[in-house]
């Protein structure tokens, strides 16, 4: 337990100095679905060092319009994977959209969706994945 | 008016119409572009590689183009299933064919089929069977030969209703990460989609509205009775296998790519009905795009009304579809029934 808090504060130091980039979480593709401003992921993206563009959405996990995503001009965005090699993913879709600036950076991401969406210890495996994906700088 | 004047006529207006309301969706949404930008865009004034112009010629347009597109397919295969049974309430819906396509997709979805061009592809194929499957079972269960309104639209739930018991029996059998979304595309939902897919979609429905609409002048003779319009030269039997390929394939393709959106064959062909009267030569194509009108502008409701959200368009077209039906019932078809 005391590892695991140590590897969290860890965390919280080496993203303390950067900036707070705006991060689109993509939850599932078709029809998008984010993290609201309830959800475990909004907190983990906080804790990484990042702002998610739907944190301050109603729900938990809100139905969100591709235009709206675009239009908040994500900085980095991550698509969860789902378990099997199927699921979530469908990055062909987002490249085309080359002037959302975490496109045109080349910030487009896979992240464990298993890692991140349950409760449990492995959450912080998870964190340290989203740290790395929102702040490569820092762990250079 | 001759009938050739009435028909440029009446596909001018309804153009002019579908333009219009196209025009006005590029203006709505939750991205929130002024009207300026909107313009800007279109007019190339902000460079490819602005968000105005992504959001606008990337995201919106495909979607206008998807939705007019399945509109328009959706009436003509009510217009088409409404003549092939000669029952004014059939419709791909009502009768099980949206149900049974999109039994098709789920399984091809659960096989692996998804996203690219060539999973449409066969993903399509899987909704043509499926939508096949499901006019055969209606046609079945109502019993082959004369069929009264009322069976025919009681065999159209009971299959429809089958179908959707066993989309729920792969669901729960399958990995929810192969079938997520599939709650919302089961409403029916419009999505933008990609080039490719969309030149797709576009091909299989025009392939759809080619088999429906050289036939219009027979399908008014099949109006007069199968017999009847025998003596008058029509092969009816084959007539009658065309139009239905035609609908279950504008109906597969619809289903595939944007889920089974209802009541759209109901609501559509009606309206012209009573504004232009029964011919199906005037109507087939009239149907084509007023289809699109109708779906354009629900779903234009759909992707703006709970901004940053959306709804899924068929509940719009339920919302529209249910009483609409009801009060056919009740004033129209009450002698039928």
């Amino acid at each position: 337990m005391a590892g695991l808090r140590a590897r969290v504060r860890a965390v919280e130091q080496a993203v303390a100095a950067g900036s707070r980039p705006r991060v689109l979480y993509v939850l599932w593709p078709e029809p998008l679905i984010v993290p609201g401003r309830e959800s475990l992921v909004t907190e983990l993206i906080e804790i990484a060092g990042g702002r998610s563009i739907s944190a301050s959405e109603g729900t938990d996990y809100p139905r969100f319009a591709l235009e709206a995503a675009v239009a908040r001009a994500p900085e980095v965005i991550l698509l969860a994977n789902h378990s099997a090699s199927t699921g979530g993913i469908d990055r062909e879709r987002w490249r085309g959209l080359t002037s959302v600036p975490a496109i045109r950076d080349g910030r487009l991401h896979a992240v464990n969706g298993d890692l991140l969406h349950r409760y449990g210890p492995r959450i912080v495996d998870g964190l340290e994945q989203l740290a790395r994906a929102i702040h490569p700088e820092a762990f250079r | 008016m001759s009938p050739g004047a009435r028909l440029v006529a009446v596909l001018g207006v309804l153009a002019l119409v579908l333009l219009l309301v196209g025009a006005a969706a590029l203006f709505v949404g939750s991205a929130a572009l002024s009207p300026g930008a909107v313009l800007a865009a279109l007019t190339g004034r902000t460079g490819a590689r602005s968000i105005e112009s992504v959001v606008t010629l990337s995201i919106r347009l495909p979607r206008i183009a998807v939705a007019a597109l399945a509109g328009g397919a959706l009436a003509v295969a009510g217009v088409a299933f409404q003549a092939l049974t000669r029952n004014p309430l059939a419709e791909p819906s009502v009768l099980g064919v949206s149900g049974g396509a999109a039994f098709g997709v789920v399984i091809g979805q659960s096989v692996g089929l998804g996203f690219g061009v060539l999973g449409a592809a066969g993903l399509t194929a899987f909704a043509f069977a499926g939508a096949v499957v499901a006019a055969g079972a209606v046609y079945l269960v109502a019993g082959a030969g004369r069929l009264s309104v009322q069976t025919l639209l009681l065999a159209g739930v009971i299959v429809g209703l089958f179908f959707a018991s066993a989309i729920t029996v792969v669901i729960s059998f399958v990995d929810v990460n192969r079938l997520g979304g599939v709650i919302h595309w089961l409403l029916g939902n419009l999505a933008t989609i990609p080039p490719a897919s969309l030149g797709l979609f576009a091909l299989t429905a025009a392939a759809g509205l080619a088999l429906v609409l050289p036939h219009a002048r027979e399908l008014n003779l099949l109006a007069l009775g199968e017999e009847a319009a025998q003596q008058l030269g029509v092969d009816a039997e084959r007539l009658k296998l065309q139009i239905f390929a035609g609908a279950a394939l504008l109906t597969a393709s619809v289903v595939a790519f944007a889920g089974p959106i209802g009541f759209v064959g109901l609501i559509v062909p009606h309206a012209l009905r009573l504004l232009l009267g029964p011919d199906n030569r005037l109507l087939v194509p009239a149907a084509f795009v007023g289809g699109g009108i109708f779906l354009l502008a629900a779903d234009t409701v759909a992707r703006s009304i709970v901004a940053p959200a959306e709804l899924s368009v068929g509940v719009i077209t339920s919302f529209c579809g249910a009483p609409f039906f009801v009060w056919l019932l009740r004033t129209r078809y009450r002698a039928l029934l």
